[in-house]
């Protein structure tokens, strides 16, 4: 609602930010003339009028961008996980098991971890037995699954030093082996950080890496004290290429959309 | 849905994240509050990116949104969590780090701002810094541009006295007021 007891101000505005027309204009100029409450109110209002954009444009400047990509980030993520939940499921008949949801907020807590903190705790998959997901390619299926979230966007950030420790040291206990090497084992790719998961009351470490020329790898640990060793052997999931292997109690896979010697070699950095 | 239309809101999205932030500060006078209305408007973009018109101001549908989650959904949480107010000051501010004299300037006048009811911030906000004409205001205000107007005629005579007596102002009490 305008102002009853200022009529004028409709058209000082207008006059001000030159939208009045040119006879109107000329009136109001004459009506100041012979006004001059009206005059020191143009005034006022001219005066406050200057101050407003230096103000908004400080304020703009105070941004905190580089979190609000963050923002940004998180919610593009929230996106595609979505969007791969709303797929038609066919997947899900043949992995009953399989729990998207949790994948999802495991994934969100995974970009999320960075940046405040969240707990390093995922959770891929769910106890309980006689399911597919039970079976040697169960696990694998479920990280190239989840692995098809990942984009470089994903691994944009990098952990801090500490965080990376401290990441490594809980998936270290968890699993029972030294990870504090990871970040220096691949030479070529740049460490993103590691999570820990539950597969089917199995901990999963996956480790993270961006490859300046194949995107998104990962190495994976899980812990198999019941299955025998396998040499390292290629295969290709879900548009993925995957070099797995087992050896003292562990499997362990290379996963990435990346040629399969590339996976190869770096597999001979860590295996035997 | 269009890919492209997706891609195009996804892209737009990370150069509108500063005005987004500032539109959600100016709104809810709350830091934490604005971050909020930032991410649930990205989330709320990217999954009805497919309403967006190509050819149209992805700001401008992009502030609609960000609106729209304010008054539908925080805004009314804000005031059960007895928030509305208290941290006018706080929020609409620049950094005292800095203390070079237009933030200085800067500052004073935001806390201004601050004070002022949320329909008369927003206003000023949205023709003066985000470039709305009277009657874009207007129609994304849902109010009559005569309206507009006198919003921002009365704004900017609060500010222009501020301008008489700058070191008064900048000593004085709080006064919030979220009525709009």
């Amino acid at each position: 609602m305008t102002d009853p007891s200022h009529p004028e101000d409709t058209r000082l505005i207008a006059f001000l930010d030159g939208t009045l027309a040119e006879e109107e204009r000329a009136a109001l100029l004459a009506l100041i003339e012979t006004d001059a409450a009206l005059q020191a109110r143009l005034e006022r209002i001219e005066r406050g009028g200057r101050l407003i954009v230096p103000a908004f444009e400080a304020l703009q400047a105070e941004a905190p961008r580089a979190r609000l990509e963050d923002l940004l980030a998180s919610a593009i993520v929230t996106d595609e996980t979505r969007r791969v939940l709303e797929r038609p499921r066919a997947r899900a008949l043949r992995f009953p098991r399989w729990q998207p949801r949790l994948v999802a907020a495991a994934l969100a807590l995974f970009v999320l971890g960075g940046v405040v903190g969240a707990s390093l705790n995922g959770r891929i998959g769910r106890e309980g037995g006689g399911s597919e997901m039970h079976s040697t390619e169960g696990w694998r299926q479920a990280v190239a699954e989840y692995w098809s979230l990942t984009t470089p966007e994903t691994l944009a950030l990098a952990p801090t030093a500490e965080r990376a420790a401290a990441e490594l040291r809980a998936a270290s206990d968890k699993l029972g082996v030294d990870l504090s090497g990871a970040p220096d084992a691949f030479p070529g790719l740049s460490f993103r950080g590691a999570q820990l998961f539950d597969f089917q009351g199995r901990p999963l470490v996956q480790i993270a890496y961006l490859d300046p020329q194949h995107g998104p790898i990962a190495y994976c640990v899980i812990a198999r004290p019941d299955q025998a060793d396998i040499a390292p052997t290629t295969e290709e999931l879900d548009g993925f290429t995957i070099v797995h292997w087992a050896s003292n109690g562990q499997g362990r896979l290379l996963i990435g959309r990346a040629p399969a010697e590339r996976l190869q070699a770096l597999a001979q950095k860590v295996a035997g | 849905m269009s890919r492209t239309d997706h891609e195009e809101v996804r892209t737009g999205l990370s150069q509108h994240l500063a005005a987004l932030w500032r539109y959600g500060l100016v709104l809810s006078r709350n830091r934490d509050t604005a971050e909020d209305l930032v991410q649930a408007t990205c989330v709320r973009a990217l999954e009805r990116s497919h309403q967006f018109l190509p050819g149209t101001r992805l700001d401008r549908w992009l502030f609609a949104i960000e609106r729209s989650i304010w008054i539908n959904e925080l805004r009314s949480r804000r005031v059960r969590q007895g928030t509305g107010v208290v941290d006018a000051e706080i929020a609409l501010v620049v950094d005292g780090g800095r203390e070079v004299e237009t933030n200085i300037l800067a500052s004073q006048v935001l806390r201004e701002i601050g004070r002022l009811a949320e329909a008369q911030r927003e206003t000023v906000l949205l023709v003066y810094a985000e470039g709305f004409s009277y009657r874009e205001a207007a129609e994304f205000l849902g109010v009559p541009i005569g309206t507009i107007m006198s919003r921002l005629a009365s704004v900017r005579e609060k500010l222009g006295g501020m301008a008489d007596s700058p070191k008064q102002r900048m000593t004085s009490e709080r006064g919030g007021d979220d009525g709009s």
